[in-house]
């Protein structure tokens, strides 16, 4: 077994350290500790980071990457998530199936035991495949199944969660019961645990009911080559979370830069950035995404010996498209900087400092920086939902990741040819629906209360 | 006297979390007659404007009245159903605000804003609204109403604004105007206009008003009652002549001894000790005793009843005094210093900032911001730079420091040309000069610590040796300016506004300055917390020989702390010399007017106010000839053609007039 490092991989463990050291920094300093205890104590805010965290986590296990057989060119590259999923994977069918089916979505000559040939039905290979008679089973089976997968988590919950509870308990000298009513229920102190350990304990118990049902049914069916769509769900969740964040990473830096440059230097600085960045705005996104995209094809198609396997390749057509994402995406927070910062430069603590011989760099980093840093942020967490979704629509005119990566943009797209079927195909679309619509909703309600918090003007981050 | 128009009764007015409510307004009874003018007097923060907005109920949301009556004739304001408290809003009671530049919608035309009000407040002329407008600015003092009823807010000057606002008010026929702060925001010649109009409406319509302010001048002008609020509660209520004879309680009495002016000068003004209690507590004693001189054992075990001492002046306090303020047995702050050598001498100093306009910004002339402006200060002593905003005086302060390059003129420090300096060594000698902005809580990063904030000036001119020994002189300079060791570590939001000018002033003295340019450093606190910062630039002036140039537009600050007075008048200086000179002896229209605008509170030395007409004009088309002309009381025929020369009256006393001119012709 050897580890493989994507590119992808790489940044993404930049940017989780960034976070880290952020956090770090972060906890030295009470104006910056100020508006994430306001996060803390809001209960949206600490429902929707749990939720936000499951997906991180996801994507996290999904970015550590192995070759289980020993870097050979022809061996698969596996995720951690890959393997922790295990069969999942491996449990293909021949073509569509419905969400809970037993049987394939198409007929199918079936040989007969007598010899006989019927046109039928045929039982899936894995999809309920443990059921003698799935038509009378299958209620009592999935019924079973929840009960199981939800009892083994509730066990899990209450292994966690009672040793916690009679803590307190002892320490507080109170009940068990009004420990554990204050543990979910009511809200001592700033921090809306409570929120916390609801939502926590409403994760479980899913992830329970539907680890249990994704062991014997494809939960949201399979898709026409007859992969488990669930599967398929899970895995495009990296793909989204990449493109949410590295495209941010890769236009700060300009954006940062040349925002508060031109807003603090003004002239022909300014004007030169100004030019820059109206320029790049006025070219269609679309235009400039698609043209680089197929650059890349070309320049792989070219090179085909240095790309190895079809992870590397799908990887950096996936690196490639947040660069660019990035690249067109940062005037509006270039031209949000230059504003603020040319409000700053008036404020009277940057003309006291230039009265005492301060330098430019030393302002910018020192004076204008930190106090621009709340408009960063804010933007940064409205824009993940926004790029999320673009992801959806660049797949849905081929010019997004590659079609061999999970991507909820690839499942909605090759979904879309099976609308017109009859009876309809709908559950890979509904994959792909719910799961970016929990990302997208829970982000931006986190957003909401983000923007909240670094607001001056509510005047509540500072409780 | 007749009925009553506003009774107030018990009015509580809180704030916030209902466990720990802010008690803003803590149980207020008030009698307000018709034709009346009633002050409501207060520092900021003692509950003077909730009052105003839980009459009008206008509170804002966390906000509620939790006990009380508000009794208009005999109708309960707080009783009434909301659709009916609309009419009564801006009806039978009028408001207006104390800035004017938000108050007016700059989308819509004036007279649409005064026609809504005629026509939800005033049947008789609902229906054709426009003639009702025009005759309400011209009854508030605008001229050619029937033109300026068409333009935009953005189009008047402040003074106007606050003219349209006051016809919006009178627009709904009210019996009452509750007038928060109404000349705050506007400048002395404006004031004096805006107060003469307010009183002479007051007389025309029988109006009550309710005057909210912090500013004893003012009310000393207009009130015919004033009442004194302290802490949320009322404190003392008398007529006029009674409480500037001699106010009972001791914390209207700490108000008066705390204002600047000439016969103060050299000494320590007295200041209030402590600050204003914070109003989440429960009171079990007087509110003022920790601050107090006179308290004695009784205050501090029982909130003080109220005390009558007749002819309807009322005092909660259990030792009132009276008679007049004298200003207490206070330190002297020693010897007048002697003029030095020249320290700072500005020659002919110029700026201006182009006006672009076109397709290719092509440069179509200049704001002349400064002008031509000469100045001399000397080591050690303080020069006061005098004017309306807008006449320049905050640009010659940044020019002097170049914050804003200069366009022409000599800054010579110490012999050097500060205006030719390279940018490196410019920044050298930026030790030397420092500056101290109007707004403390503006001035400093919001997002550092105070003592990286005071040490900025130590590492940008390295001064110091490391870490530990910068840290060491943090620490002196905050004990130098009065602050708490431990002050270095706290953020800027921790502190109160003297605080926080007392940072300020410790980052600039810890390069060691020899000048500090002082852009209005006291006009945004109150006058016990001014006192106390103007006590410590004299104090420092005297330890460190510091020369300051303190740019203000308050006389009453400028007798007290300067030298040299210099007045200017749209971007050039029109008279300077000592400032027994310039305010005893003022040469010119402009300087006569402005000091006899200036609201005085000794009212036995009433002077007759000039009232200059019209605003200042726009410095980027300053008025052809002497710049004063269009509003001089005085102009000849040949102040329209030509600039007048300076002419010296004695030595050191300058002033640029025609009339001066004339008369050694």
């Amino acid at each position: 077994m050897t580890p493989v490092l994507l590119w992808t991989d790489l940044l993404l463990f930049v940017l989780l350290g960034g976070i880290a050291l952020f956090v770090w920094h972060a906890r030295r300093h009470d104006h910056l500790r100020r508006p994430w205890r306001y996060v803390a104590g809001s209960r949206v805010g600490m429902a929707t980071a749990v939720i936000l965290s499951a997906y991180v986590v996801i994507g996290v296990l999904d970015s550590l990457h192995f070759q289980p057989h020993g870097g050979k060119a022809s061996d698969d590259v596996l995720s951690l998530f890959d393997w922790l999923v295990g069969d999942l994977r491996e449990h293909q069918e021949k073509t569509y199936s419905a969400p809970f089916s037993a049987w394939l979505y198409a007929k199918e000559s079936i040989e007969q035991p007598d010899g006989t040939i019927v046109r039928a039905y045929p039982r899936l290979r894995w999809g309920g495949a443990a059921l003698r008679d799935p038509r009378r089973e299958r209620g009592a089976d999935i019924a079973r199944r929840v009960g199981l997968g939800a009892g083994a988590a509730l066990l899990l919950l209450a292994a966690l969660y009672l040793p916690l509870a009679w803590r307190i308990a002892r320490r507080d000298g109170v009940s068990l019961g009004a420990a554990l009513h204050g543990l979910f229920i009511r809200r001592r102190g700033r921090v809306a645990w409570p929120a916390f350990h609801l939502t926590m304990a409403v994760l479980v118990v899913s992830a329970g009911v539907l680890i249990a049902l994704a062991a014997g049914y494809h939960v949201f069916g399979t898709d026409k080559v007859g992969e488990d769509v669930f599967y398929q769900a899970l895995k495009s969740i990296r793909t989204g979370l990449l493109i949410g964040t590295l495209t941010t990473l890769v236009m700060l830096p300009a954006a940062l830069l040349l925002g508060i440059l031109a807003g603090y230097y003004r002239g022909w600085i300014d004007d030169l950035i100004q030019y820059l960045y109206t320029t790049l705005s006025s070219i269609p996104g679309v235009l400039l995404i698609a043209a680089a995209i197929l650059m890349l094809q070309v320049y792989m198609a070219e090179h085909a010996a240095e790309f190895d396997s079809l992870a590397r390749r799908a990887d950096l057509r996936l690196l490639f498209l947040c660069v660019i994402l990035g690249i067109t995406s940062w005037t509006t927070l270039c031209r949000l900087l230059r504003g603020e910062t040319l409000k700053l430069r008036e404020l009277e603590y940057v003309q006291a400092a230039r009265a005492f011989g301060v330098r430019g760099p030393a302002i910018l980093s020192r004076h204008i920086l930190p106090n621009v840093m709340h408009i960063v942020l804010i933007s940064i967490v409205l824009d993940f939902s926004g790029l999320v979704l673009a992801e959806a629509v660049l797949a849905y005119v081929n010019i997004g990741v590659d079609p061999t990566m999970n991507s909820w943009g690839n499942m909605i797209n090759s979904a879309r040819l099976e609308l017109a079927r009859e009876p309809i195909v709908w559950w890979s679309l509904a994959a792909a629906f719910v799961f970016m619509f929990v990302l997208v909703l829970a982000a931006n309600l986190f957003a909401d209360v983000v923007r909240d918090a670094f607001d001056p003007r509510l005047g509540r981050g500072r409780g | 006297m007749s009925q009553p128009l506003l009774r107030i009764r018990n009015l509580q007015v809180w704030l916030g979390d209902p466990r720990r409510p802010v008690r803003a307004v803590d149980g207020i009874d008030l009698d307000l007659y018709p034709g009346e003018t009633l002050a409501l007097l207060g520092e900021s923060g003692c509950g003077k404007s909730m009052t105003a907005f839980g009459v009008m109920r206008l509170l804002p949301p966390s906000g509620r009245v939790t006990a009380g009556q508000v009794l208009l004739g005999d109708q309960d304001l707080l009783r009434l159903p909301e659709c009916e408290m609309r009419a009564v809003r801006g009806g039978q009671l009028g408001m207006i605000f104390q800035e004017p530049m938000t108050s007016l919608n700059p989308v819509m035309r004036i007279g649409d804003q005064i026609a809504e009000s005629i026509r939800l407040h005033d049947p008789a002329h609902a229906a054709a609204p426009r003639a009702r407008a025009v005759e309400l600015l011209d009854a508030v003092g605008i001229p050619d109403p029937a033109r300026r009823i068409d333009e935009y807010p953005h189009q008047l000057s402040g003074g106007m604004k606050q003219r349209v606002m006051v016809a919006i008010a009178l627009a709904g026929r009210p019996r009452l105007l509750i007038a928060d702060e109404p000349t705050t925001a506007l400048d002395v010649t404006i004031q004096a206009q805006v107060l003469g109009l307010l009183k002479k409406l007051q007389r025309d319509h029988e109006l009550a008003v309710l005057l909210i302010s912090h500013d004893l001048g003012v009310v000393a002008e207009t009130a015919d009652r004033i009442a004194v609020m302290y802490a949320g509660q009322l404190v003392e209520v008398c007529d006029r002549q009674t409480f500037f004879k001699g106010p009972a309680h001791p914390y209207a009495r700490k108000l008066f001894s705390a204002l600047p002016g000439f016969d103060k000068r050299g000494r320590r003004l007295e200041i209030i000790p402590g600050m204003v209690p914070p109003l989440d507590t429960r009171f079990s004693a007087c509110r003022f005793a920790d601050r107090c001189d006179h308290a004695g054992e009784d205050c501090r075990q029982q909130p003080p009843p109220w005390r009558d001492l007749g002819n309807g002046h009322r005092v909660r306090c259990l030792h009132p005094r009276s008679g007049l303020v004298e200003s207490a047995a206070a330190a002297s702050r020693g010897e007048e210093t002697r003029a030095a050598k020249t320290l700072l001498e500005v020659r002919d100093l110029k700026v201006h900032f182009p006006i672009h306009k076109g397709v290719l910004r092509r440069v179509k002339g200049h704001v002349k911001a400064v002008d031509g402006v000469s100045l001399r200060i000397g080591g050690a002593r303080t020069l006061a730079l005098v004017g309306e905003s807008g006449c320049g005086k905050t640009t010659v302060g940044k020019g002097i420091l170049r914050l804003i390059e200069p366009s022409a003129g000599q800054v010579l420090f110490d012999g050097e040309d500060l205006a030719r300096l390279s940018p490196r060594a410019l920044r050298r000698r930026r030790a030397d000069m420092q500056i101290i902005f109007q707004d403390p809580a503006a001035s400093m990063n919001p997002r550092m610590p105070v003592g990286e904030i005071v040490a900025e000036g130590l590492r940008a001119q390295g001064i110091g040796t490391g870490r530990e020994d910068r840290q060491r002189r943090v620490a002196r300079l905050l004990e130098q300016v009065g602050l708490p060791a431990d002050s270095a570590a706290r953020y800027p939001h921790e502190f109160s506004g003297g605080q926080r000018q007392r940072i300020c002033i410790a980052r600039a003295l810890a390069v060691d300055p020899r000048l500090i340019v002082c852009d209005e450093p006291t006009s945004a606190l109150d006058v016990s917390v001014q006192a106390q910062i103007l006590n410590l630039f004299g104090e420092l002036q005297q330890r460190l020989s510091l020369s300051y140039l303190f740019i203000t537009h308050d006389i009453s600050v400028v007798s007290f702390i300067a030298h040299e007075v210099a007045v200017m008048y749209l971007g050039r200086v029109v008279e300077q010399g000592s400032v027994e000179q310039v305010l005893e002896r003022p040469a010119h229209p402009y300087t006569e007017a402005l000091l006899s605008a200036v609201p005085v509170v000794d009212p036995a030395s009433r002077r007759q106010i000039i009232r200059l007409e019209g605003d200042m004009p726009s410095p980027a088309d300053p008025p052809r000839g002497c710049h004063f002309h269009p509003r001089c009381p005085r102009a000849m025929a040949v102040c329209r053609t030509a600039y007048p020369e300076t002419t010296e009256l004695e030595p050191g006393h300058q002033a640029a007039c025609w009339l001066l001119t004339e008369k050694r012709w």
